[in-house]
């Protein structure tokens, strides 16, 4: 698209530049030629959040890798090395763990913004497949990361991930020592789990975060009505009636997101590092010990949701593969969503009370298998009496998270059926600035174009 | 409005919790804390570390002249705080040889760098306070806030010898009705412990029937010591901070560059929010 | 790169436009304006200058009569995507400007402080300080024309005890024959003897690395070992430079300089590199 532009220099450097390297054309396609549409909201600050936290995170990260040692005599050292003896290392380091969850912040406010307006749907799937690409990416890129401080829970998380395919019939076994390239976790497997999280998946990343835009800037952004802005062009221009060029106006719109993001980073990384627990784990303060495994552990709070459905799920027929089936279905059924929903309309505004009431569903035993997963199952109790003896467990919690294995699932595979028999409302021809009444002047703006 | 609920139940799943009572007994700690910024109680709590915990443990990623952040000159460190090396840039060592201590003790005692970030700072206070005597196990001493801990009270000579009375709540029919009176009693006297005290919950199975008793223990301080129970009470204190300390020495600048990131970015935010507006003229 | 260039589509000269036609100077304006990045082609101010003759003559008028800046009385710099905005209320330029500087200012000490800290981290860490920190030496197990090597902050540092021979060698050189007698140009305390290259006559601390392109000299301190004329000294194997028992070069060395002298204080029998002899470190 952008090198069949001409270059808008009729002489000089840049027209020489141009020449050889589609500058000027690119920016103008991406940037001051982007027609994004003028309606968005709150929820579309974390596309741009995302890669300002990814930016972040390969910076603080080159800087990580100049001090610390993938090796599991020295690691540990290394991280309290950077912690103490390098000059604001301690900045850098806090930065990089912050970094990590507030990814996953951002990501997961990002994904359920294109679930509130249908951002996945035609003609947006790829874009929606490549962000799906994007989150099991980074979901690798977690794990392995995760590993590197060389704690307690360091090691005993990647212990109790990689034996999840010692779960796979036949081969498991040996497919978990292949993984680990010893007979636990140990040197060798710290060492590749590094040359993963520094270098093989961060370039993954780049590519994937790459077509997400491309694919993104091809076919133009959805907006909170979930209607085509592009249906409505300027019949002399051609420029749709209700976008306004990426660059300024989303520009300095963008600026006031990243400045409040930035405070809200800011006052972890200074005044709470560790969230509580959260973002740094108070047993990876403890070095890896093979021969001690901690009396609690958890993973990192964004796996939180999956790791309770694996936990959820009973082995059936002797085996204890089918709650990694669910768990790896949980994070594969997203790729399904474009062609499972069949609404009418693709905006939470015009949907109806079926999709509202599944989403709901969705949000709520969504963060319900958060919370479970952070929690022993005994947390709330356990069924006494009677349904001591029919049920198979009597921890009260591990039927909530079944129950909203169900839930989570339900939303899904129920959408290409509660998505057609929906009763939505009528969608607006052109944007509108959200919940009505609508503000007077634009409610003029509109009418008079 | 669906957005904002969304988010707000998101904010409340981020919300740390405080308990700290998972894996171990409920502990209730009576006893003072010290602030970080309490530059006399960092040097008293430094004293104690040295004096006492660097025998068997290590610091081995503290260095001795990092400690010039507690206004003590290079030559009072040396002169009053090195014992284990000379060199003021080396790393807090082990009096003892790790080597020695596998054969004493059976393990290596842990390395204390970040001991207050691991076992939480106030967990760590409960700790050190929390030593009695217990003729029943071979090192003679037992913990309220780790049982059965491999430490021995190193501290006794200061503390004097701790005993512990353990009651048990248990219903029996009469004057304890049932299993939830038990409960009841027992928490009342744990929360009215003027001393330490745990609170536990037994459950026995005997017979195919499940007994259930509660069980407070109160720490009964020793008189024997050479500081009285007020005078050890603030000597934990410190030595708790000071050990809060080693564990991030950059701590306290960490919160003042803090203040200064987070006013910086303030300005900026207002300067932001008129750009934008300014632009926007053009659109709303 | 955002911010700067808001500031040139801001600060691009105002063109005048007597003598052309104001439908034109309009047109004129779009395309600089396209030219800065600011307004996108076939944007509706672009679309403006295609409005209907009736139109465009009313949407002129108007903004004629805005007479706050006559320079820019024919039309407003930016694309109004608010139609009726366009038509009423042109943009305030100087007030823009003033938004943008404000946000640049603010922005720019925010970047400068994000950097900041990368660049420390780059610095020797407490650990390197700490491995570089003052080495002591006992001088009681140096025998006189006995030279040791100790290592401080990773270089090789010759400590060496000089008979009387060797001493009175310093004085039979003449100053011609080397680059910098009087250790002007080399690196070397203040409180060490110019010719001697000491603090007393007998003991010399020097850093044992050819000021030429760092390698360590070997010793040649028997007299007559590279030459007739050879009182004794050091011979870099690289590339020959040779140095006297108080490593100065001699001329016709590639060595620039004499070999470096580190701080250093001497105690009674006590040496301790990388101090000054009133207790400061290096």
């Amino acid at each position: 698209m952008a090198s069949n532009t001409p270059s808008m220099f009729k002489s000089g450097f840049m027209k020489w530049f141009d020449e050889r390297l589609p500058l000027t054309p690119t920016i103008k396609a991406h940037l001051t030629e982007y027609y994004t549409p003028k309606n968005f909201n709150f929820w579309y600050y974390f596309g741009s959040l995302a890669m300002l936290v990814l930016v972040l995170q390969i910076v603080t990260g080159i800087f990580l890798t100049m001090n610390y040692k993938p090796d599991a005599a020295t690691a540990f050292g290394s991280v309290e090395y950077i912690m103490r003896d390098v000059d604001y290392g301690w900045l850098i380091r806090y930065m990089h763990s912050t970094g990590a969850s507030m990814f996953f912040v951002v990501v997961y406010l990002h994904m359920c913004r294109g679930l509130l307006y249908g951002s996945y749907r035609k003609p947006r799937e790829l874009i929606w497949i490549f962000g799906c690409l994007i989150y099991l990416t980074l979901m690798g890129e977690a794990f392995f990361g995760y590993l590197l401080p060389w704690g307690q829970m360091s090691f005993w998380g990647a212990q109790v991930i990689v034996n999840l395919f010692a779960a796979i019939p036949v081969i498991g076994p040996e497919l978990a020592v292949w993984i680990r390239g010893d007979f636990a976790v140990g040197d060798a497997t710290l060492n590749r789990f590094f040359a993963f999280h520094v270098i093989a998946l961060p370039l993954v990343l780049l590519g994937l975060v790459a077509a997400h835009i491309v694919a993104l800037h091809e076919v133009g952004s959805n907006n909170p009505d979930g209607i085509e802005i592009k249906k409505n062009k300027d019949p002399k221009t051609g420029i749709p009636l209700d976008g306004i060029p990426f660059h300024p106006y989303f520009t300095v719109k963008d600026i006031v997101g990243v400045v409040v993001f930035l405070m809200i980073f800011s006052a972890i990384v200074f005044f709470m590092p560790e969230m509580g627990g959260y973002f740094l784990e108070y047993n990876n303060f403890v070095p890896a010990d093979p021969l001690k495994t901690p009396d609690h552990i958890a993973p990192v709070w964004y796996f939180t949701p999956y790791y309770s459905i694996l936990r959820a799920v009973p082995p059936f027929f002797g085996l204890q593969i089918w709650g990694v089936i669910a768990m790896g279905a949980a994070t594969m059924i997203f790729f399904a969503l474009p062609w499972l929903d069949r609404g009418a309309v693709k905006s939470i505004r015009y949907r109806g009370n079926h999709w509202k009431t599944f989403f709901t569903i969705f949000i709520v035993c969504f963060l319900i298998l958060g919370y479970l997963g952070v929690k022993p199952t005994s947390v709330w109790g356990q069924f006494g009496g009677a349904w001591a003896s029919i049920l198979d467990t009597k921890d009260v919690a591990t039927w909530v998270a079944r129950l909203c294995t169900v839930g989570y699932f339900a939303f899904f595979v129920l959408m290409p059926w509660y998505t057609k028999v929906d009763k939505t409302k009528p969608e607006p021809t052109r944007v509108t600035w959200g919940d009505a009444p609508a503000k007077p002047k634009h409610g003029a703006h509109a009418a008079a174009e | 409005m669906k957005a904002k609920f969304l988010l707000a139940s998101l904010a409340v799943a981020l919300i740390p919790s405080l308990s700290f009572a998972a894996g171990g007994p409920e502990v209730k700690i009576v006893g003072t804390t010290a602030d970080r910024t309490d530059v006399a109680s960092l040097q008293r709590g430094a004293r104690l570390f040295v004096n006492h915990c660097l025998n068997c443990h290590s610091a081995q990623y503290m260095r001795y002249n990092r400690l010039t952040d507690l206004k003590l000159t290079p030559d009072q460190i040396k002169q009053n705080l090195m014992f284990t090396t000379d060199k003021i840039g080396d790393t807090m060592k082990a009096a003892i040889s790790p080597k020695d201590a596998k054969e004493w003790f059976g393990a290596v005692p842990p390395d204390l760098s970040v001991m207050a970030r691991s076992y939480t700072t106030e967990r760590l206070g409960a700790y050190l306070r929390g030593f009695y005597k217990d003729d029943t196990r071979e090192i003679g001493w037992n913990n309220l806030v780790s049982p059965n801990i491999g430490m021995p009270h190193v501290l006794h000579e200061l503390s004097g010898t701790n005993t512990v009375k353990a009651t048990v709540f248990k219903a029996d029919g009469k004057e304890v009705k049932d299993d939830s009176a038990a409960k009841a009693l027992a928490q009342k006297a744990f929360i009215a412990s003027n001393t330490m005290a745990t609170f536990e919950h037994h459950v026995e199975k005997k017979d195919n029937k499940v007994e259930s008793s509660y069980i407070v223990k109160t720490m009964v301080p020793g008189t024997d010591g050479r500081m009285t129970p007020p005078q050890f009470d603030v000597a934990m204190a410190d030595l708790t901070n000071f050990m809060d300390y080693v564990a991030e020495p950059h701590k306290a600048k960490r919160i003042q560059l803090g203040i200064l990131v987070m006013f910086l970015l303030s300005i900026l935010l207002a300067a932001a929010i008129w750009l934008k507006k300014e632009f926007w003229k053009d659109v709303h | 790169m955002a911010t700067g260039s808001f500031a040139t589509s801001l600060n691009r000269p105002q063109r005048h436009s007597h003598g052309t036609s104001r439908l034109f100077a309009l047109a004129e304006r779009v395309q600089s304006d396209k030219i800065s990045g600011l307004i996108p082609s076939g944007s509706a101010l672009e679309a403006a200058v295609e409005l209907s003759a009736s139109e465009r003559n009313s949407s002129l008028a108007t903004c004629e009569r805005d007479g706050r800046n006559k320079n820019r009385a024919y039309a407003p710099s930016k694309p109004y995507w608010n139609h009726e905005k366009r038509m009423s209320e042109p943009v305030n330029t100087s007030r823009r400007r003033m938004a943008i500087a404000t946000a640049v200012v603010p922005g720019a000490i925010t970047g400068a402080a994000v950097v900041a800290p990368f660049v420390a981290t780059l610095a020797p860490s407490e650990r390197a300080k700490a491995a570089g920190a003052p080495v002591e030496v006992d001088l009681s197990t140096i025998k006189p024309g006995e030279k040791v090597n100790v290592e401080w902050r990773g270089k090789v540092v010759w400590v060496m005890k000089r008979t009387p021979e060797q001493i009175a060698s310093l004085e039979k050189i003449p100053a011609s024959q080397l680059s910098d007698a009087s250790s002007k140009k080399s690196v070397q305390p203040s409180y060490v003897n110019a010719k001697t290259r000491s603090i007393t006559p007998e003991l010399v601390v020097m850093e044992g690395v050819c000021t030429h392109l760092g390698c360590s000299p070997t010793s040649k301190l028997t007299p007559g070992e590279l030459g007739n004329d050879w009182l004794g000294g050091f011979y870099c194997p690289c590339h020959g430079s040779k140095f006297d028992v108080a490593g100065r070069v001699f001329t016709g060395s590639p060595a620039p300089t004499n070999l470096s002298v580190p701080d250093h204080k001497i105690d009674g029998n006590k040496l301790v590199i990388g101090i000054t002899p009133d207790g400061k470190e290096a």
